[in-house]
């Protein structure tokens, strides 16, 4: 397992599904069907505000586990999908 | 059925929902989530509170009102030996209720646990009460259950677990395996997996399964909302405990729920079963409120138990009928025609409705309370019917009161009226067991009440949950107490004195966060305690259709609150327990023990003339309702005469009529200053008790009447309906073309409506004023001609505002002597004693600092002693009771010619050793004490004593703390309480006293106002400083007990005065000066 915490630009398909990651200049297909969850935030030590409405991104956040493949090189990316910036992170390899 | 914007549902719905009603987890009230369902498409809801039914009657009303099928369920904890985790139980419906009463039984057994014990049933009992010859309720394994929690570690032992499920739930329908997700990460609690394995066991052990997802929020959004409630739950900051996974577990749309059932099944043939089991459940469990719950069907004990055969209005109509001779003896022909035409109405009314065994409930309930010899008396509304009066439920004629039975009980409204009744309060807790014992266990439980967070319970739990200090809450907490949690952000923009805690806001993160969070948490319920008045009384079914809990009391209270009660058909009694019903009960035994007769309080004659004279004294210390400084004051104003008078005044005296400056024009009219406005000939009839103000709701049913032509029953339909504005405007309308129609003047029409539309803050019923004013008439009776046995109440019960020293003043002024504490003759009651022929008050023994109970009972048993070392032995007294009962004198009377000195040297003595045992050889110790009580010790002088008693009493017995100031008072031209009122307006005076009362009213200018009262023995003298004069003396106001007030003497009434005070000064240090002979300044 590595540890990586990247930024990485993605491509989903309409059901928001990662079908292809990007990291450091090589693209990564996705195969197989990636599994999606949801992961908790401790928003009481970074949050500024909580007003009724502000929508579930304080206290959970979309992460995705995707067996994806550039060439020979490949594993299971372990991605966090921030919204509402719509920015992806690779937390890891697995 | 109703089909959602873009999904139609076809049967399936959220069988998993925990509204706000489970405290400290559920986010939402039972209305908003049905109408969330009812948007989302749902044809049904469940509701699924923890440990009990608390949110399921609002929850079957929405429903109603939505048009969409109810579902009750709750989650609870099962043990088998061990505990066996959290399920859902479901009731089924459209049996007859017999999953009502299931699931009411399996919850009320549930809570008979020992005291802090959580409540939780044993699976065998959870079996046989789900379970008659089908199965009631559906019980579902879920993720929490044993079986859920060992599919994530050991399926083979989750395969065992669930036989053993299934060795006790044999019959079918009776268990399912709730599958959910909460879409938590791979492999962990909730996740896909963990749902797919509850399916396969399901299958597996072909039990069937369903889909739900266990919500506990509408929306992702509350999710935040539901981490702070489980901080309050945890009583831990966020952070320290495992917080919820995710933001889940909120009520997704059936698109989603069924996107779900493919995601956990991954196959469609799996998932199809699993979403049309559910649906079957669903059905199953669809509750039909009237025929499952007995819906708004009134219940009252069974006639049997009211002792009534046959027709239930034939016995009120009899009942009734036969009171009229003792409740109007001597009535003219034409008085009991009246009577006659309104027992008539009141009765039609009643028979419409169907309440004629609720009244005799009542009745029934009144009378035994009658029969116990305790106090009674009915407040509220209630007072306005002649059938409460003829039954004896209330003592208020209200024919001759100008009462409306409308005002209390119309065919325009249906539901069960409120009899409220006050009785003593020493014996509120008797009167709920008899009622327990009277109908029996399974007819009777006490009511229970929600407790909602408001501004500053919602800053402590969002402070807690942030981990911020405790300090600092705390202080937030308490500069907010003006305004509800909702609207805390705004009034920190508009409110100056929360100025600080703004600027805190701005510059801190977390205290800006925990401005959102208490905004979140703003009237969700907190905890279910005992209501403190109300009890249910219905027929054999009641425990069938509530589940109960412990109650602090020890008697079962139900988990439905006061808004349920008219839903679920509950007859409520609210028995409240008031002081002063106690005190005068007291003081009726009294006078019945000390003169040897019979008192029946509630049937003197209200109009004794001897009564009024004494109140209009503004003496009314101790009389219910108008003894506080701003009664007195207004009672020196109003001069009543009459019974009515009574009833205007405490009407009057309240924030709204104060606030809309009510009070003087009446006063101005009442005295010949103006001439009283009545609008119109027709209106003077109804406004002229009041010099033209309109002060009662009944009022303003009969203007309503007189200028609308409209029914009274109507008339308080439209006074209800006027404080909601849109209704306002409609009535409006209706109010001026009805009068317009009838012949009245347009700017009569006008006038009056003005002064209707403004009455709405201000009014009160009247029959709630007279069911007031009648204790305190009937206290200022006892006042009048019985004052030792009504001071004796008054300090055995102690039902007012004063300290008990000002009470033992007052007696002085009246002349009835008071005897010091006495072992031979005190008890824990202040008994009245012939003293010399005169009637005198013995203090109570419990008045002694740190005496204890079983000292007391102790005394009281074996009391009379003969002497010291009797008192000794039997008495066991600590040493400091002894010690301190010497010093009081209450041993005197053991030690024959001794001076006070010689017997607290001898009690030194004798306490140095251990005090004896009554079983010990020690006992045979012989010490005769008289004899050898020492001698030469002093006697104590009058001052010392008196500093003992108000050390050790808080209370002046032997005479007034102020008489030895006397002679220096009098040196000075000190003007005594009583004086006052003899003086003219202006005067410059001086007064002095024990400090009783100090009260700093909020006023508009935001400026400082003090009020003083004190007691100098002749009475209360009040004194009003303002800013200038607090300047030099601020400090006396608030802690120095004895005081020398100057000032000019204002007269505020023909026998109201107070002191616009100038300057202040400390007794005692003119005491000291004044003995050394130095001259005393200013």
């Amino acid at each position: 397992m590595i540890q990586v915490d990247e930024s990485v630009a993605v491509v989903t398909n309409h059901d928001g599904q990662p079908i292809s990651i990007d990291w450091r200049g090589s693209s990564y297909l996705a195969s197989g069907a990636p599994v999606r969850w949801y992961a908790r935030k401790s928003w009481w030590t970074e949050a500024g505000h909580a007003p009724k409405g502000i929508g579930p991104q304080l206290v959970e956040t979309e992460m995705w586990r995707v067996r994806a493949h550039h060439e020979s090189d490949g594993g299971v990316f372990e991605l966090r999908h921030n919204l509402p910036e719509d920015e992806w992170k690779l937390v890891r390899i697995i | 059925m109703e089909v959602g914007a873009n999904n139609l549902v076809t049967g399936f719905a959220h069988l998993n929902f925990a509204s706000a009603y489970s405290a400290h987890y559920g986010v939402n009230k039972p209305k908003q989530a049905v109408e969330f369902a009812k948007s989302l498409g749902f044809d049904a809801l469940a509701i699924v509170d923890r440990d009990g039914l608390y949110g399921a009657v609002k929850h079957i009303g929405s429903c109603i009102e939505n048009k969409i099928d109810p579902i009750v369920g709750v989650n609870l904890e099962v043990t088998d030996g061990i505990s066996l985790g959290r399920v859902v139980i479901l009731a089924h419906g459209h049996n007859r209720g017999a999953g009502w009463s299931s699931i009411s039984r399996i919850i009320s057994k549930a809570h008979q646990k020992k005291k802090n014990q959580s409540p939780s049933i044993a699976r065998s009992e959870l079996a046989e009460l789900s379970q008659q010859e089908m199965a009631n309720c559906t019980v579902l394994l879920g993720a929490d259950s044993d079986v859920g929690q060992a599919l994530l570690l050991d399926p083979a032992r989750a395969s065992r677990l669930a036989d053993e499920w299934l060795n006790y739930f044999n019959t079918r329908g009776s268990l399912a395996i709730e599958v959910f997700t909460h879409l938590t990460e791979p492999g962990s609690k909730y996740s896909v997996e963990h749902a797919r394995s509850l399916v396969s066991i399901a299958e597996y052990k072909k039990i069937p399964a369903v889909l739900t997802n266990a919500a506990r929020y509408l929306q992702p959004d509350d999710a935040l909302t539901a981490d702070v409630l489980d901080s309050a739950r945890y009583l831990e900051p966020l952070g320290i405990f495992l917080p919820q996974p995710n933001a889940q577990a909120w009520l997704k749309p059936a698109a989603d729920m069924f996107s779900l059932a493919l995601e956990i099944t991954q196959q469609t043939r799996l998932a199809k079963k699993l979403i049309s089991t559910t649906e079957q459940l669903v059905d199953r469990c669809r509750l039909d409120p009237v025929e499952d719950c007995d819906w708004g069907n009134p219940k009252t004990p069974e006639r049997s138990l009211l002792g009534i055969e046959g027709n239930p209005f034939e016995v009120l109509w009899q009942k009734t009928h036969s009171a009229i001779n003792s409740r109007y003896p001597d009535a003219k022909p034409s008085l009991v025609t009246e009577v006659q035409h309104q027992l008539s109405k009141e009765l039609i009314t009643i028979n419409k409705l169907g309440f004629a065994t609720f009244f005799l409930t009542v009745a029934d309930v009144a009378q035994m309370i009658r029969d116990m010899r305790i106090r009674i008396a009915a407040r509220g509304s209630g007072a306005g019917s002649l059938v409460n009066y003829l039954l004896g439920i209330s003592h208020i004629d209200p024919i001759s009161q100008g009462l409306l039975f409308e005002r209390f009980l119309s065919t325009e409204r249906s539901t069960l009226p409120d009899i409220d009744i006050d009785v003593e309060s020493a014996r509120r807790h008797d009167i709920y067991r008899s009622i327990f014992k009277r109908y029996g266990g399974d007819r009777v439980t006490l009511l229970s009440m929600q407790s909602t967070y408001r501004g500053r319970g919602a800053i402590r739990d969002s402070g807690m949950a942030l981990g911020l200090d405790e300090d600092q809450i705390d202080q937030i907490a308490k500069s907010s107490w003006r305004f509800s949690a909702a609207g805390f952000r705004a009034a920190l923009e508009m409110k100056p004195e929360l100025a600080r805690v703004a600027s805190q806001v701005e510059k801190n993160r977390k205290l800006n966060l925990l401005v959102d969070l208490t905004q979140r948490l703003d009237r969700l319920p907190r905890h279910i305690s005992m209501h403190p008045c109300g009890v249910i009384l219905g027929d054999s079914r009641l425990l069938q259709l509530t589940p109960t809990e412990p109650s602090g009391l020890g008697l079962p209270m139900s988990q439905f609150d006061k808004d349920d009660m008219d839903p679920m058909g509950f007859l409520k009694l609210d028995v409240l327990g008031v002081r002063m019903q106690s005190t005068m009960a007291y003081a009726v035994r009294e006078i019945e023990r000390i003169e040897s007769k019979q008192l029946d309080l509630d049937s003197v004659p209200t109009d004794d003339k001897d009564v009024f004279e004494l109140i209009r004294t503004t003496n009314t210390l101790g009389i219910f309702q108008i003894e506080s400084p701003g009664q007195r004051e207004l009672t020196g104003k109003h001069q009543p005469t009459e019974f009515n008078d009574l009833t205007l005044q405490i009407s009057l005296f309240r924030p709204g009529p104060m606030k809309g400056n009510m009070i003087s024009p009446y006063l101005d009219g009442r005295h010949g200053f103006i001439q009283p406005d009545y609008f119109h000939p027709d209106l003077k009839p109804i406004l002229e008790q009041s010099y033209g103000i309109v002060v009662f709701h009944e009022q303003l049913m009969k203007i309503m009447k007189v200028m609308t032509g409209c029914t009274l029953a109507k008339a308080d339909e439209l006074r209800r309906q006027m404080a909601n504005p849109e209704a306002s405007e409609k009535i409006q309308s209706y109010f001026k073309q009805s009068a317009i129609a009838r012949g009245y003047q347009i700017s009569v029409v006008n006038r009056v409506w003005k002064v209707l539309e403004g009455f709405g803050s201000f009014g009160f019923c009247k029959a709630h004023g007279a069911a007031f004013a009648f204790p305190t008439y009937q206290s200022a009776w006892l006042k009048t001609h019985y004052p030792a046995e009504f001071i004796a109440g008054l300090l055995t019960h102690d039902p007012g505002m004063y300290p008990k020293r000002l009470l033992l003043a007052e007696a002085r002024r009246l002349g009835v002597y008071l005897l010091p504490i006495d072992v031979n003759k005190s008890t824990d009651e202040y008994r009245v004693e012939l003293n010399k022929s005169e009637k005198a008050v013995r203090m109570a023994l419990t008045e002694v600092a740190g005496i204890s109970a079983p000292e007391v009972s102790r005394i009281i048993k074996y009391a009379p002693f003969i002497d010291l070392a009797d008192f000794y032995k039997k008495a066991r007294p600590s040493r400091k009771t002894i010690t301190r009962l010497a010093a009081l004198g209450a041993l005197d009377s053991l030690a024959a010619n001794a001076t006070r000195g010689d017997l607290m040297q001898k009690i030194r003595e004798i306490t140095t050793k251990p005090a004896p045992r009554v079983n010990s050889t020690q006992q045979e110790l012989n010490f005769n004490v008289v004899e050898t009580l020492p001698t030469g010790n002093p006697q104590i002088s009058t001052d010392e004593q008196i500093d003992y008693e108000v050390g050790l009493t808080g209370m002046d017995i032997t005479g007034h703390l102020l008489d030895k100031y006397q002679p220096m008072l009098d040196s000075l031209g000190v003007s005594r309480a009583n004086e006052l009122s003899t003086l003219r307006g202006n005067t410059e005076v001086l007064i002095a006293g024990v400090r009783v009362a100090t009260q700093t009213p909020p006023m508009k200018s935001g400026k400082r106002v003090v009020f003083i009262s004190l007691d100098d023995s002749t009475g209360c003298a009040d004194a009003t400083f303002f800013d200038e004069a607090q300047k030099e003396c601020a400090d006396l106001l608030f802690n120095n007990r004895l005081l020398l007030i100057s000032g000019k003497l204002r007269r505020t009434g023909k026998k109201g005065v107070s002191v616009l005070a100038e300057n202040a000064w400390d007794l005692n240090r003119l005491w000291i000066k004044w003995e050394r002979g130095e001259r005393l300044a200013g």
